[in-house]
């Protein structure tokens, strides 16, 4: 993790801004104060050995940001490096930003798990905040402009996309998490469609070049770590980013109807899970909500609020990447890792920013407009399947953050009603949420079989059929729908006879899903007479109690490391 | 010059910046922070408290071991400056038990150079830099005219001083009396004064 040195002439105002650090923080960034020297007579002062003592003290190759308050502190400061050796050196930072603010900010940051580069965006403009509050004229304190690049420095090149999905969220946000591990800047833009260059330490200024499979895209990476910067940048384009090559194949419209009219017809889709439901249209909404534009009592607060939100969500995603990681695999784990990623976008922040500060708008109002301009740029792209995952990857952290800020956290389906779940996309993220007791079934207009979707649905117990395809549109409220989840078809306003012949599959599903779980308490013997014992892989508590239920006898493997995962603090003796 | 006037050197400087405390204290009260004093006296007490355990060695690692003792015990922004200056001019002397004039002004040039680096002043930015470089020319030039140690220094001095005076019109461009802007005006630089202190001590030990 980043680490933090606060430098002060003061001892006592040093360990002032750690106690407020540390508040800030959760005790999670590692935070070190180097204040005053060894003399009690005249104890003002700085210390180079001591600076030096503080920043080995939080060391690590992921940066050290050093704050300081002025003159000597900047001084020693500079000394104290000269006796780190080089590989450290390069890895801590000096910024300029007011000490208090700067320190107070680059916390959330590192906490929100942003990259040192933006870490040190975040602590540099921490005097905004106060300079609105007190209402100093912009050009004050305009930003300084992005660096020029020298033609002749930047390293140039051209890839030609070979994944089959192009530059989407996943090798977006390997490139931007690139461009934070580098002391190098990269711009890039898509040959093809003859867009701008464009600055790669937004995901979104990524996804919008609307990069495809076969497309050409260029590179300028320059700056100080320009080569190992593009090597690996060089290396993920030659590697097509890890994935599949096959030929894009745009939706194919897997729904047939054998029937012209929608009563009794039947629709196939794709298996996902087995069983079988009747029930009522139960509607699934994927959209941002409605904000009203309503005046604000103090920019600040919004602020925090907003960054608090963000900071809450970051974390949300960190744990469901983990738990993820662990139950269904790195790859399909790497959505909440992108998600996280689009939480400390800077196009996206900055949208909020301004809107929050220059035009006073509430926090939630700022956060869903400045979404909702993305996802129009988005949908100006026109294309279809790609940017519409991409915009509900938008949708999904829009509501995550919205529902931090709103005290009526937004529902995507009525959670009163009981019945059929109907949706065009369902967001991973939801599924762990879904009560199995009032959702009988789900069907969705889109999906694969092999999607994280599919995977976390399995899980519920209930029916699920994917890529039925514009049926779905057509399907209202008022219909009673069927699902047949081994066959993966889907019947809407079926007839008595349909009715008849799926209640007694569904009896007979049941009927078997009863009788497994009585049979699973049994020993389990083969029809030789053999027992053998049913042991459950757990990680933790609720997976035991879960083993237990599923008629578990034991434990096989119990991966004692992943008790500790979801702790803020490392365990005692 | 000697090792023994190398450690006389030292040893007047910390009497200098003891009997000097108050005045350079005073300096530094009308545009700085009122401690440039203390620190000097701190920082070279605790240097000539820890001499006896380096006059052993070289000229090289005694001068290393003052830069150490000055970057941690100065407290100010003189501590890092007057320390890099010890640590760059050490570099020159490595091994050395005397040294020549050559020598001299070489250690003399790497010490201006690491204040320089350290404190990134030019010339007129009302600080040691104005002491030091018009001391630095007058002393090379010097030697190179065939001059002893004793008489090159005597010149260095002198210019040291005029540098020192230099300063009182200016307005500060660096450290805490560029706070000030143009009321650090008609008052002399404190670190200019304490740079010229450290020039005389040279001279008086050479002499010695």
């Amino acid at each position: 993790m980043i680490g933090i040195v606060a430098v002060s002439h003061s001892a006592d105002l040093a360990e002032g801004i750690l106690k407020l650090a540390e508040q800030m923080g959760q005790g999670k960034v590692p935070l070190a104060v180097a204040g005053g020297i060894d003399d009690p007579e005249n104890p003002i002062g700085t210390d180079a050995m001591k600076i030096l003592e503080a920043i080995q003290q939080v060391y690590s190759d992921d940066g050290v940001l050093v704050f300081m308050d002025m003159g000597s502190a900047i001084l020693s400061t500079e000394m104290a490096l000269d006796f780190l050796d080089d590989e450290q050196k390069k890895n801590v930072y000096l910024c300029e930003a007011p000490i208090v603010e700067g320190v107070m900010s680059a916390v959330s940051a590192i906490s929100a798990g942003l990259s040192l580069k933006q870490v040190l965006q975040e602590a540099r403009n921490s005097l905004q905040p106060k300079t609105n509050q007190l209402g100093i004229a912009p050009e004050q304190t305009e930003k300084p402009k992005a660096e020029k690049i020298d033609d002749s420095e930047a390293i140039k090149a051209s890839f030609i996309l070979k994944n089959t999905l192009g530059l989407h969220a996943r090798p977006a946000a390997r490139l931007v998490q690139l461009s934070g591990k580098f002391n190098a800047n990269m711009h890039i833009r898509n040959q093809s469609k003859k867009t701008d260059l464009v600055d790669a330490s937004s995901m979104n200024n990524i996804l919008l070049l609307n990069a495809r499979q076969h497309d050409e895209v260029e590179v300028e990476v320059f700056g100080n770590e320009a080569v190992q910067f593009f090597n690996e940048v060089e290396a993920e384009f030659l590697n097509h980013f890890g994935e599949p090559t096959q030929e894009f194949n745009p939706d194919k419209t897997p729904a047939v109807s054998t029937v012209n009219d929608l009563n009794n017809a039947v629709y196939t889709g794709l298996a996902v899970a087995d069983g079988v439901a009747i029930g009522s249209v139960l509607r699934y909404e994927l959209k941002l909500p409605e904000v009203s534009d309503t005046p604000i009592d103090d920019q600040n607060e919004e602020w925090i609020a907003f960054r608090n939100a963000i900071e809450a969500s970051t974390r949300e995603l960190e744990t469901l990447a983990q738990e993820s990681t662990r139950t269904i695999g790195k790859e399909e784990a790497g959505i909440f890792e992108a998600h996280k990623l689009l939480l400390s976008d800077v196009s996206l922040i900055t949208k909020v920013e301004k809107l929050v500060f220059d035009e006073s708008k509430s926090a939630t109002f700022a956060w869903i407009h400045a979404l909702k301009h993305i996802i129009q740029e988005y949908k100006s792209l026109g294309e279809h399947n790609v940017m519409a995952a991409r915009v509900v990857d938008l949708i999904d952290i829009g509501l995550r953050v919205y529902n931090k800020l709103s005290d009526e956290p937004n529902q995507k389906y009525d959670a009163k009603k009981s019945g059929i779940l109907v949706a065009d996309d369902l967001v991973p993220s939801d599924i762990p949420n879904i009560n199995p007791e009032q959702i009988k079934g789900i069907v969705c207009k889109r999906g694969s079989q092999t999607s994280h979707s599919a995977i976390l649905a399995r899980s519920l117990g209930i029916p699920v059929v994917f890529a039925l395809g514009d049926i779905i549109n057509e399907l209202s409220e008022t219909d009673l729908i069927a699902i047949d989840g081994s066959k993966a078809t889907l019947f809407v306003n079926p007839n008595k006879s349909i009715i008849d012949e799926l209640e007694s599959a569904k009896t007979e599903w049941e009927a078997q899903a009863k009788k497994a779980q009585v049979s699973k308490l049994e020993n389990a013997v083969t029809t030789d007479g053999v027992q053998v014992e049913v042991l459950a892989n757990t990680a933790n508590i609720d997976e035991i109690h879960q083993a237990i239920k599923q008629g578990a006898e034991g434990v096989g493997l119990f991966r004692s490391e992943f008790l500790y995962m979801k702790t803020q603090s490392l365990p005692d003796e | 010059m000697k090792k023994t006037q190398v450690l006389d050197w030292l040893y007047r400087t910390a009497a200098f910046m003891e009997e000097n405390k108050t005045y350079l204290t005073k300096l530094d009260t009308a545009i700085g922070d009122a401690d440039h004093g203390n620190n000097m006296h701190r920082g070279f007490s605790n240097v000539i408290e820890q001499l006896p355990k380096y006059e052993e060695k070289d000229i090289g690692s005694i001068c290393k071991a003052v830069a150490m003792v000055l970057i941690s015990k100065v407290g100010g922004a003189s501590g890092p400056l007057y320390g890099t200056m010890f640590m760059q001019a050490a570099n020159t002397v490595n091994g050395k038990e005397e040294l020549s004039g050559d020598d001299l002004k070489k250690f003399l040039k790497a010490g201006l150079e690491g204040i320089i680096m350290r404190g990134k002043a030019s010339v007129g930015d009302k600080t040691m830099v104005d002491a030091y470089t018009p001391a630095l020319a007058a002393f090379s030039d010097s030697i190179e005219n065939g001059d002893d140690i004793s008489s090159a220094l005597d010149k260095a001095v002198a210019a040291s001083e005029e540098g020192m005076k230099s300063t009182i019109p200016l307005i500060a461009k660096k450290g805490r009396a560029s706070y000030l802007g143009e009321r650090s005006k008609d008052h002399q630089d404190p670190g200019a004064t304490s740079l010229t202190l450290m020039l005389t001590a040279m001279r008086d030990a050479s002499k010695a």
